[in-house]
């Protein structure tokens, strides 16, 4: 290791820095809320959420190409969505088998998407650029902070506040909180549980779409990369509790920021940051810091 | 009537199964047994196949045109593929498919960690491998009989970069690199010279990010707030296009020179067409805007067969299956041991002038440029818009890779 000059952090810079931690929290929160939704109603890991990522970042390119980049972020994810409605089809018949038949199943589904991904894209780097408006940036605590980057955090925002609304004051949401808490009963009541889940598994791949959309003019889309981003998200789930949306966005958040500092303070073990965390985390809690034990 | 139709079934399925397979292998194709074969172990799948199309190319040129020309010993040329997955533990396996193939020699693998056990392989199998994997010097250090490599080594690489960055004023430096062994040499090898010749210039510090990152803006910000002259970065691929879109994002480019290398790959440029940031410093050992013939040749060769602009990556392959046929040439033989003993100081004609193996260390030198990126008329991608040329005195010397091997044992 070679000694490097330390100079000490401005507190402007570390606000700045917490700032980018943010907007990188929330984008990890929108691709690990549609795992979280589908855990937690379905009971199902879904390893398909990564590819679906992916999709919807293809989708972005292409729409972005064809007609523009709203049109892109208002028809990418509903894509996805749809395609979302079809895997839960094929799943169907596994929800009340084990776990290992459900983690198959979605790792195929995973890797056909994968490679219709490179059949119909080819295995090229992909780029999707913005509008001229959201290319730009403006000052925050002085740094050069990208306009991109504050739309992100507000759509994810407006989303998370949407999700909470409708888990909290709808009667759909209070519908999905019966399934999650007892599903049997549920079913007794005389609500069809068959298309509720769809409409979830399908909710939850469209959150993963529009993390995809979002994502996609800050990344080279890569559709080998998807098992690498379903990680992320499933470090965010482990360290905020499988199966809480609460849960998924204050990890979310704290993996941002703890990786943003993280960057300035702990460079060495930048890649390290975020799993140690979660070692942490499942020794001191390890049902997650919002999940409730079970059994 | 049912099991009937499942006979009919399982028959016409085994026959669309044993068919091809029969005409494949020779069986019934007596051509086959009248051919060189070549082995050619790609990353069709898995993270590296994003090169596939900048690299087959490159290589079926080389064994196209040789064929075209007669073939040799009165033989055509068969290239044999297969795929590696960019998996390191299925890299032995293909290899042993390819030498069951009948290969005399093998090219490739092109990526990262698979080189170390196709090394093994051949060291053990006494097939000549001809590599563009394994970029590391201490692939050079302990090479064996049999393992050739294109692609430049790693301290060539940095050494270049280091002068590079010379070419102008330069204070400070930060390393935004990437959790892989080539980065970390890559950033050891310019820190301690910068340290040891340019006490003057201050190592700001660097970040290792796993290699499958692609969320920079921490990293970005991060290097920004200690103001750098030159951010040199450790990332290629997908990672280095995430970090140029982000880097744009932050005014990266504006703010800082920003180093690396690969950073011309042609399959990173493509895709960002006319937006990719200008004034990028990076090496580059294809560099297919220069005018000599031998390049503009091969350029106009490559688009032809591909529709693409060559690739470094490919460019090592093509160099590698170039080295291959000289190598048959010289040894007038197509036995593996002969090509093996005729590729030590091997020289050849390439499209970036004659370029030899030194005996020492199984390295090609090829002449590595430091290229500045920009757009010309001529191209739709970005190109090098002013170069450095370095030649064979970037690279390690025959007495310094003879004390490391002395040192190691």
């Amino acid at each position: 290791m070679v000694n490097a000059e330390k100079s000490p952090v401005a507190p402007a810079q570390l606000l700045a820095q917490l700032i980018v931690g943010i907007g990188g929290g929330m984008v990890l929160f929108l691709m690990a809320a549609g795992v979280s939704i589908i855990v937690s109603g379905m009971n199902i890991i879904n390893f398909v959420q990564g590819a679906f990522f992916t999709l919807g970042a293809l989708l972005c390119f292409t729409l972005a190409q064809i007609l523009n980049f709203w049109w892109a972020l208002l028809l990418g994810p509903l894509v996805v969505a749809c395609l979302g409605v079809l895997a839960e089809f094929l799943l169907r018949p596994l929800y009340s088998k084990s776990i290992l038949y459900q983690l198959l199943v979605t790792m195929g589904l995973a890797f056909l998407i994968i490679d219709g991904m490179d059949t119909i894209w080819g295995r090229e780097i992909k780029v999707v650029s913005l509008p001229d408006y959201l290319n730009t940036t403006t000052p925050v605590f002085g740094i050069d902070f990208p306009v991109y980057y504050i739309f992100i955090i507000a759509v994810s925002g407006l989303i998370a506040l949407g999700l909470w609304l409708m888990f909290e004051k709808t009667r759909l949401g209070m519908v999905f909180r019966a399934i999650v808490n007892n599903r049997p009963m549920v079913g007794c009541l005389g609500i069809n549980v068959t298309l509720l889940f769809t409409l979830m598994f399908a909710f939850g791949v469209w959150l993963s779409g529009v993390a995809g959309v979002l994502m996609a003019p800050i990344i080279g889309i890569d559709p080998e990369s998807s098992m690498s981003m379903l990680f992320s998200m499933m470090i965010v789930l482990v360290i905020g509790g499988l199966k809480s949306m609460k849960g998924a966005f204050f990890s979310a958040l704290t993996v941002g920021m703890v990786n943003a500092v993280g960057s300035l303070f702990l460079p060495w073990f930048y890649a390290l940051i975020p799993a140690a965390l979660m070692i942490v985390v499942l020794i001191v809690k390890p049902q997650g810091l919002f999940g409730k034990r079970e059994g | 009537m049912r099991s009937k139709l499942i006979t009919v079934f399982a028959a016409v399925a085994m026959a669309f199964v044993l068919v091809p397979g029969i005409v494949s292998t020779g069986f019934c194709d007596t051509a086959s047994k009248e051919t060189i074969k070549i082995g050619f172990l790609s990353s069709l799948s898995g993270p590296f196949a994003m090169l596939t199309r900048y690299s087959s190319p490159a290589v079926h040129m080389v064994i196209d045109n040789a064929n075209a020309s007669g073939g040799l010993f009165g033989k055509q040329l068969q290239l044999i593929t297969r795929d590696d997955q960019g998996d390191p533990s299925v890299v032995a396996e293909k290899l042993t498919e390819l030498k069951g193939e009948g290969c005399i020699a093998i090219i490739g693998p092109f990526m990262g960690a698979n080189g170390r056990p196709a090394n093994q392989w051949a060291s053990t199998n006494n097939v000549p491998l001809v590599t563009c994997a394994s970029p590391s010097l201490a692939d050079r250090v302990h090479t064996n009989k049999y393992t050739f490599f294109t692609i430049p080594v790693q301290n060539a690489v940095a050494e270049v970069l280091y002068r590079g960055m010379l070419t102008r004023p330069l204070k400070s430096f930060y390393y935004l690199g990437s959790d892989i062994v080539n980065a970390h040499e890559m950033y050891d090898y310019i820190a301690d010279k910068m340290k040891k010749n340019h006490p003057e210039i201050v190592n700001l510090g660097s970040v290792w990010p796993s290699i499958s990152n692609v969320e920079f803006s921490n990293l970005i910000s991060a290097a920004l707030a200690k103001k750098p002259d030159v951010v040199i970065s450790g990332q290629a691929g997908p990672g280095w296009a995430a970090l140029c879109q982000q880097g744009m994002k932050f005014n990266l480019f504006k703010r800082a020179r920003v180093v690396g290398s690969y950073a011309l790959e042609s399959a990173v440029t493509a895709s960002f067409g006319k937006n990719y940031p200008e004034g990028v410093e990076t090496t580059d050992w294809c560099p297919f805007w220069e005018q000599s013939k031998a390049m503009q040749d091969y350029l106009k060769a490559h688009l032809a067969v591909s529709k693409v602009y060559p690739a470094d990556k490919g460019f090592e392959l093509h160099l590698a299956a170039l080295a291959v046929v000289a190598a048959m040439r010289k040894a007038g033989s197509a036995e593996p041991e002969a090509v093996a003993n005729a590729l030590e100081n091997l020289s050849f004609d390439s499209p970036v002038g004659a370029v030899h193996f030194n005996d020492y260390d199984h390295q090609l030198k090829i002449p590595i440029w430091y290229a500045t990126s920009g757009y010309s008329k001529e191209f739709p991608i970005a190109i090098g818009v002013h170069s450095i040329k370095y030649g064979d005195d970037v690279y390690p010397s025959k007495e310094e890779i003879l004390a490391l091997r002395a040192a190691s044992k």
